[in-house]
């Protein structure tokens, strides 16, 4: 049996861990004027009111709760899909969870902010907790987002402890680094008893995120579905942003995935094999996220309620019409072509797929938070909403921010699990002799063989 | 208890927009200007709706006055994080300036849009800040205002009502909406006090709600504008024909 | 968590509370105890003053009381005691605070520095102002030249009128020159031909029953709007079972028509045509008031005068010339349709037919009116509930006459400079439109000096640009107005006047049954600025000037002169305040505000008319006669001389058609192959002159029909826009003979097809920071173009194209 040059892969993780190239350094530079761009906008219309925004009466939201959806949708990406396949003991997700929960992480960071750009007084957000009434989504929101965040935190950092306990161990003593290791690897040594209870704790926070996260994104709905609003008041909301965040949340797991491949030459460990399994996985979101899309618009359409149609027909030859057009071509049609067939299901295939997902999403997000509004029941003027510099600035801050904080994490803490890997790797090897043991024919033999050799 | 509400007579309502005015002055509503009421900035507790329908030469506009509905079940003050909106016992739906966030979650809420926000901070020329009225508060930018019932003087007549030992009378209170009517086409008052007048015309045959169906019981009502028919039948006419030169004589 | 459980414990209370809101669950959601903060709401105001007066931003004249809390007024309030306005105030009164802290509110008297319109001034004290004043007039004076002052005065106040009238008479020119009549001429004169009143009449809405409307914008600007707003519910809830019905006759869906039960476009300026195909019809089918007609009509049947000569009766003429069938094409208003209005008409008293400036505000309007009116007369609509009422004045103390010595009576001798009362214009008696030729020919003499209160000619006159040019000719223009509009900018000397917040006055404010009403103006506060009030000016510059003038104000000051003519109500010891002394009696008025006498009983046996026979006449012997003097004064006489007369005056008809209402077109200025579209100018509540101009509450909710605001529009059908390419929202030129403007487009479906509507209002080139420079001033498209007969300008006579900017 040949072995794998092990500790020259895993150097390839921790590479960047210990090594900055100019690319970090011009990427950082590039994310971090975006963001400090974004952050002089948002000083702006600090100063000015959020009549720096191209918001109005009627179309009181507009960009920012637009952008809160979309980042708390791929937040999605990560926890969720991570949590669903480890419950579901899917081996093949070992390489790609560190990056997914990472993306859950940090959109959680840049999502709920907008929150506090969108607010006329964000110097009393605290009144939110001094005040705070329970019957208010708004605050269902606060609750559920600070609960998947710190599950989300809990949930990248339990099994972040045994890598980062490699580094420590790699990391030359007295570096700030090795002492920040040292903090966060609480004495993990690798003793049975370690893993066991790690195995358990994550075990545990892998069942509980599932729900969690389902209900980030339906009470994110429920902001909208709660009021009587034609076009928002949907039972289907829940379930339909869930499905949408899962969507995109993919969609941005397979785009991160690709760049760090890229630019971490992890061609070792995110395989075409993830991408195409993945594109599985999106195509059938995909899907889903028709089948939703067609029931609420069927639904509304055919219930010919004038208030409901009003905005129907803003989004399907009205003002919007380009936007939902564009959405539904970008997030179903073409992807559903190269995610279906195999040909197309490429590394390339599945990552264009996924940018034209995620602009879809937002695009889907858009179209949802708008249109609604610049329909009021009675019979005011149609509102007209055009995003001005000040939010443009901040909506391309945000996603230089997530990008940001992703190429930082990725210099702190390898972005693949190593010691899944490895484990999981112990696994097969362990079935596999369990299996070889076993009298078989010579075919099936072979192709074990296959397997325990890597 | 009382609760306030308020009737509106189309049938009296003369589209001149004094209640506008009214309650801008009131109330220290600032003007927004040219650029900013283009973009629909402009704060109006009350406004003139017109509905226009039809085509020449068979067109029609109605003119309804809108005004916060002080809703019995008002979908704004369900969804307000922080408490600063809320129904009072005496059924008016209030904002406390001072608490709210400005998060916007009511003004998307109100099915009827008469939710305002503050963009900017008011803009009063020196010389108009002289007007204001110094029983309400001017509203900095950032937070959510709407009509008050123009509780300030509600709070008034209590005092006075008070201080004299007796209920407020029927009538006593006058939003400056009301006031002001030229077509005196706005009542205000108490709908739970069965004789008051706008107790009896809300229970006029011609009462209606805005948007009733959505359950948010408003306490607007709306008195339809009456209609003029003269659809005779032929041998009607012929008696009518006989009636006139009767009743010009009896004028 | 600390907050939220006391939070829930209060929930238990409000939902136990809440059966009057929601049902239990659903007040789990919302019904919360009032979650009342300390600083919810700002301490009550003790201490605040409540002052009558009268508000001044159109000519109702509405009785207000203003809220004053430290000096500083914050709110305006209809008057309760005010029979007119009963307690209410319209858009624009209710605005005044606007009007009264305008920033750009003229602070001082300025003499101008640099040249004319340049915007150079410098501040002079007010007896520096006087001073140059009465020199400049003195010398004039010295140098015989007294006539050649005119002082053009608008709807500011009568009393303050009044003084300068004296004032001009007493320093010696005939040239006190009214615009009021540019409108309204055809009304008043109309009204003296058939009914014997110079002068608007009242009609008593609240008793109607039907009320067919030409044109008249009572619901935005007509003559007591307010009032008129309360008569139209109780026209429609004021009396158990009643509603009246309101049609409204006009080329544009206004918010008059909106308030109307029926609206019938018609063609612009045939209103006139419809009233006697309404009176055919009400003839033709004896659906008249015989009784009325036969006892308090002249003119009716054909009829033989003194001589023997047989005369045309106006059935006759109305049966002969205007069957619905042939008026249809003239109006664009079916038969069937004005077979219906003239049977409901007539059948459903006490009926009135109204008519505003749709109708008479054409060349040909004083006809328009005169037919009109005689509906009235046919369904015997007069001193009744429901009809026609004459107006009736508080017992003023007539002042005594103004002193004259020889100047004065040789330049009051002078023919007027505009024209008015002369061969050419025999029945106006101002003509302030004539002035710009008049001035530019020298003829009959160039006026040396002019002055302007209340008058803002430069923009609110036909043509405006003449103004301008003709300005330039006059060696001194001084202005009295409190803002700087576009004369004033022309002016050399500027004498703001005060505010009508910070005045005294007194207003006879008009009211539709007719009582007399004193309206009482006090200052509400202290001028904010060094102005003074007009009258107060007038009254100090004749003391300046002394000799006969300086004995023609025999008053110490203003209000004395004010208090001298009020005695005369208070010596009449009638109506609302009646008290034995005259302390007693001016510190109620000023308390209330107000006095105003019951109206005025119907005459007994039935109405009176101040006209030649003493009844309402068809045939107008007033119209005749006035023709003959004014022919006889000149030297022409003879019936001859008549018929080519009345051709001089552009009137087409002859014989005694010329004095019966009929029907002729009004002048249209320009072809109708270059300028297929008429042009219809409106008002709106919300618009009242340079006086509103600057008023941001009013020109943020300007148009509310058409959701405009800020900005001017013209109102195009769509189909007529979709022929000229023109969409909604877009920049167009509107263009006539004699000039062109830029608005943007309104597609409205109130809109006639060949008819497009402009505003008034806007396209200020002067004034302050929200009026100057913001949209088109409709009026720079009118050519100067008036009715010789009646006096009155064309405000709806003008073709104009429209096409994309």
């Amino acid at each position: 049996m040949r072995r794998l040059p092990q500790e020259e892969a895993d150097s390839v993780l921790f590479r960047p861990l210990m090594r900055s190239s100019w690319r970090f350094y011009v990427a950082v530079l590039i994310l971090g004027s975006m963001v400090a761009w974004a952050g002089f906008a948002w000083l702006y219309q600090l100063t000015q009111g959020l009549g720096a925004t191209g918001l109005n009466r009627p179309v009181y939201w507009g960009i920012y709760i637009t952008n809160f959806i979309f980042f708390i949708g791929i937040s999605h990406a990560g926890t969720l899909i991570s949590a669903i396949l480890r419950v579901a003991h899917a081996g093949w997700r070992r390489p790609i969870t560190r990056s997914a929960e990472a993306i859950t992480v940090f959109a959680l960071m840049v999502g709920p902010i907008n929150i506090i750009f969108d607010l006329g007084r964000p110097d009393r957000l605290l009144n939110v907790f001094i005040f705070g009434r329970y019957q208010s989504p708004l605050l269902w929101d606060v609750l559920a987002i600070t609960t998947y965040f710190t599950g989300s935190i809990l949930y990248l950092y339990l099994p972040l402890i045994p890598d980062i306990a490699m580094a420590r161990d790699r990391v030359r003593p007295g570096h700030w680094k090795h002492l920040l290791f040292t903090l966060l690897a609480l004495g993990w040594r690798g003793t049975e008893l370690q893993k066991k209870r790690l195995h358990r704790a994550i075990g545990i926070m892998s069942v509980i995120i599932i729900p969690i996260a389902v209900s980030v994104h339906t009470v994110v709905s429920w902001v909208l579905a709660m009021t009587v609003q034609p076009m928002w008041h949907s039972a289907i909301f829940g379930p339909y942003f869930v499905v949408g965040a899962i969507f995109s949340g993919i969609a941005t797991l397979l785009i991160a995935m690709a760049v760090l491949r890229k630019m971490l030459h992890l061609e070792d460990y995110l395989k075409p094999d993830h991408f195409n399994k993945l594109g599985l996985l999106l195509l059938v979101m995909t899907l889903l996220w028709l089948y939703f899309t067609f029931s609420e618009y069927l639904t509304t359409f055919y219930g010919n309620a004038p208030d409901e149609l009003s905005v129907f027909y803003s989004k399907w030859h009205g003002e919007f019409a380009w936007l939902f057009w564009t959405m539904v071509v970008v997030t179903f049609i073409i992807p559903f072509f190269i995610l279906a067939i195999p040909r197309t299901r490429t590394i390339t295939g599945v990552v264009i797929a996924s940018i034209l997902i995620n602009i879809g999403m937002w695009i889907e997000r858009y179209t949802i938070v708008v249109p609604t509004l610049t329909r009021p029941r009675l019979p005011y003027d149609i509102g007209v909403y055009l995003p001005t510099w000040v939010e443009l600035s901040i909506t391309l801050g945000e996603f230089a921010g997530l990008a940001l904080l992703y190429v930082l994490f990725t210099r702190l803490f390898p972005i693949v699990s190593l010691w899944e890997i490895k484990e999981g790797e112990e696994e097969e090897r362990e079935k596999a002799q369990r299996v070889l043991a076993e009298p078989k024919p010579e075919g099936k033999l072979a192709a074990l063989r296959r397997i325990v050799s890597g | 208890m009382t609760r306030w509400g308020m009737v509106i007579d189309l049938d009296k309502c003369a589209a001149c927009q004094a209640c506008v005015v009214a309650c801008r002055a009131e109330n220290n509503v600032a003007f927004a200007g040219e650029e900013e009421a283009a973009k629909g900035r402009a704060i109006f507790w009350m406004q003139l709706l017109p509905v226009a329908e039809g085509e020449y030469p068979r067109m029609k506009i109605s003119f309804i006055p809108v005004p916060c509905m002080h809703c019995d079940n008002p979908p704004c003050v369900k969804v307000c994080p922080v408490n600063a909106t809320y129904k009072n016992e005496e059924g008016l739906v209030g904002q406390i300036y001072t608490r709210c966030i400005g998060c916007r979650l009511c003004t998307v809420a109100c099915p009827y849009t008469v939710r305002f926000f503050n963009w900017y901070d008011p803009q009063w020329p020196t010389e108009m800040a002289s007007s204001l009225n110094p029983e309400v508060y001017v509203r900095p930018r950032g937070i959510v205002e709407k009509c008050s019932f123009c509780v300030q003087r509600i709070r008034r007549a209590k005092e006075t009502a008070k201080a004299e030992g007796r209920e407020i009378r029927d009538g006593e209170v006058q939003t400056a909406c009301a006031q002001t009517c030229p077509g005196h086409a706005i009542y205000f008052g108490d709908l739970d006090d069965p004789n008051s007048t706008v107790s009896r015309l809300a229970h006029s045959g011609r009462a209606f709600r805005l948007m009733e169906d959505l359950g948010t019981e408003p306490k607007v009502y709306y008195l339809a504008s009456g209609e003029w028919d003269v659809f005779k039948h032929p041998d009607e006419e012929a008696i009518s024909r006989r009636r006139l030169s009767e009743r010009r004589k009896q004028l | 968590m600390r907050v939220s459980r006391r939070r829930f414990l209060g929930l238990a209370g409000a939902a136990a509370g809440a059966a009057v809101g929601a049902t239990f669950p659903q007040a789990l959601l919302g019904d919360m105890p009032p979650a009342q903060a300390a600083e919810e709401f700002l301490p009550l105001v003790k201490g605040e003053r409540q002052v009558s007066s009268t508000c001044a931003l159109c000519d109702a004249r509405c009785s207000i009381v203003a809220r004053v809390v430290d000096g500083r007024v914050v709110k305006l309030e209809g008057n309760i005691l005010a029979p007119h306005n009963l307690g209410r105030l319209c858009p624009k009164g209710q605005a005044g605070l606007q009007v009264l802290y305008d920033p750009d509110r003229l602070r001082w008297p300025m003499r101008r520095v640099g040249p004319r319109g340049s915007g150079k001034w410098e501040r002079v004290s007010w007896p520096q102002a006087l001073t140059q004043v009465s020199e400049q007039l003195g010398e004039l004076r010295a140098r015989g030249l007294a006539h050649t002052v005119v002082f053009q005065v608008g709807n500011g106040s009568h009393f303050v009128e009044g003084l300068i009238g004296r004032f001009m008479t007493a320093y010696g020119s005939p040239n006190l020159v009214h615009q009021h009549h540019l409108g309204a001429a055809a009304t008043t004169l109309a009204n003296y031909f058939s009914q014997g009143v110079r002068d608007f009449v009242s009609y008593d809405l609240a008793h109607d029953n039907y009320v067919l409307s030409f044109g008249a914008s009572f619901m935005e600007a007509w003559r007591h709007t307010v009032e008129t707003q309360r008569l139209l519910g109780e026209m429609r809830r004021g009396r158990p079972g009643l509603r009246a019905k309101i049609v409204q006759i006009d080329p544009r869906y206004s918010v008059s028509a909106s308030k109307a039960d029926e609206w019938i476009p018609i063609h612009p300026g045939s209103d006139g045509a419809l009233a006697l195909a309404l009176a055919h019809v009400i003839i033709a089918e004896e659906l008249y008031d015989q009784d009325f007609v036969r006892a308090h009509t002249f003119g009716f049947e054909d009829w033989r005068d003194k001589g023997g000569l047989a005369h045309l009766g106006f059935k006759t003429l109305v049966l002969r010339d205007y069957a619905p069938a042939r008026v249809e094409r003239l109006t664009g208003i079916p038969a069937a349709t004005i077979t219906k209005l003239a049977r409901e008409f007539a059948t459903n008293p006490p009926a009135v037919a109204i008519s505003g400036r749709g109708g008479e505000s054409q060349t040909n309007g004083l006809y328009n009116r005169l037919a009109i009116h005689c509906l009235n007369a046919l369904v015997g609509s007069f001193d009744q509930p429901g009809g026609i009422l004459t107006e009736s004045m508080p017992p003023f103390t007539p002042w005594q006459p103004p002193v004259l010595d020889a100047t004065a009576r040789a330049g009051g001798e002078q023919p007027r400079l505009d024209g008015a009362g002369s061969l050419q214009l025999p029945f106006a008696t101002d003509t302030s439109q004539a002035l710009p030729e008049a001035i530019l020919r020298g003829e009959p003499y160039s006026p040396q000096a002019m002055f302007f209160y209340y008058s803002n000619p430069l923009f609110s006159r036909p043509q405006a640009q003449l103004h301008r040019e003709a300005l330039e000719k006059i060696p001194l223009t001084v202005s009295f107005s409190p803002f700087m509009d576009e004369t004033t900018a022309q002016s050399d000397l500027v004498l703001p006047d005060a505010l009508y917040l910070e005045r005294w006055d007194v207003e006879t404010p008009p009211c539709s049954d007719g009582c007399a009403i004193l309206g009482l103006r006090q200052p509400v506060v202290a001028p904010l600025y060094d102005v003074a009030s007009t009258g107060e000016v007038m009254v100090r510059l004749a003391h300046e000037m002394g000799g006969t003038i300086g004995e023609s104000f025999p008053w110490g000051s203003y209000l004395e002169a004010l208090q001298e003519s009020c005695a005369g109500v208070f010596l009449a010891k009638r109506g609302t305040l009646q008290f034995p002394t005259w302390e007693e009696f001016w510190r109620e008025l000023k308390a209330q505000g107000i006095w105003w006498d019951a109206p005025p009983l119907p005459p007994a046996g039935g109405p009176k008319f101040a006209t030649p026979s003493g009844k309402f006449e068809f045939y107008s012997q007033a119209l005749e006669m006035g023709l003959r003097e004014a022919l006889a004064r000149s030297g022409a006489a003879g019936s001859q001389g008549v018929e080519r007369y009345l051709e001089s005056l552009g009137v087409q008809a002859r014989g005694d058609e010329a004095f019966l209402p009929h029907y002729e077109p009004g002048l249209r200025a320009g072809e109708e192959r270059e300028y297929p579209l008429t042009l219809v100018t409106f008002k709106t509540m919300t618009g009242s002159g340079s006086r509103m101009a600057n008023v941001p509450f009013m020109l943020e909710i300007y148009g509310p029909h058409v959701r405009k605001k800020w900005q001017s529009w013209v109102e195009i059908n769509p189909e007529t826009a979709r022929r000229l390419g023109v969409r909604d929202g877009e920049q167009v030129w509107v263009e006539s003979l004699v000039g062109r403007i830029k608005a943007v487009a309104k597609l409205y479906e109130g809109a006639m097809p060949e008819v497009v509507n402009m505003p008034y209002g806007f396209g200020h080139r002067e004034g302050g920071r929200w009026s100057r420079g913001r949209g088109a001033n409709p009026n720079e498209l009118l050519p100067n173009i008036y009715s010789p007969l009646g006096g009155n300008s064309s405000w709806s006579g003008t073709r104009v194209k429209v096409y994309r900017a």
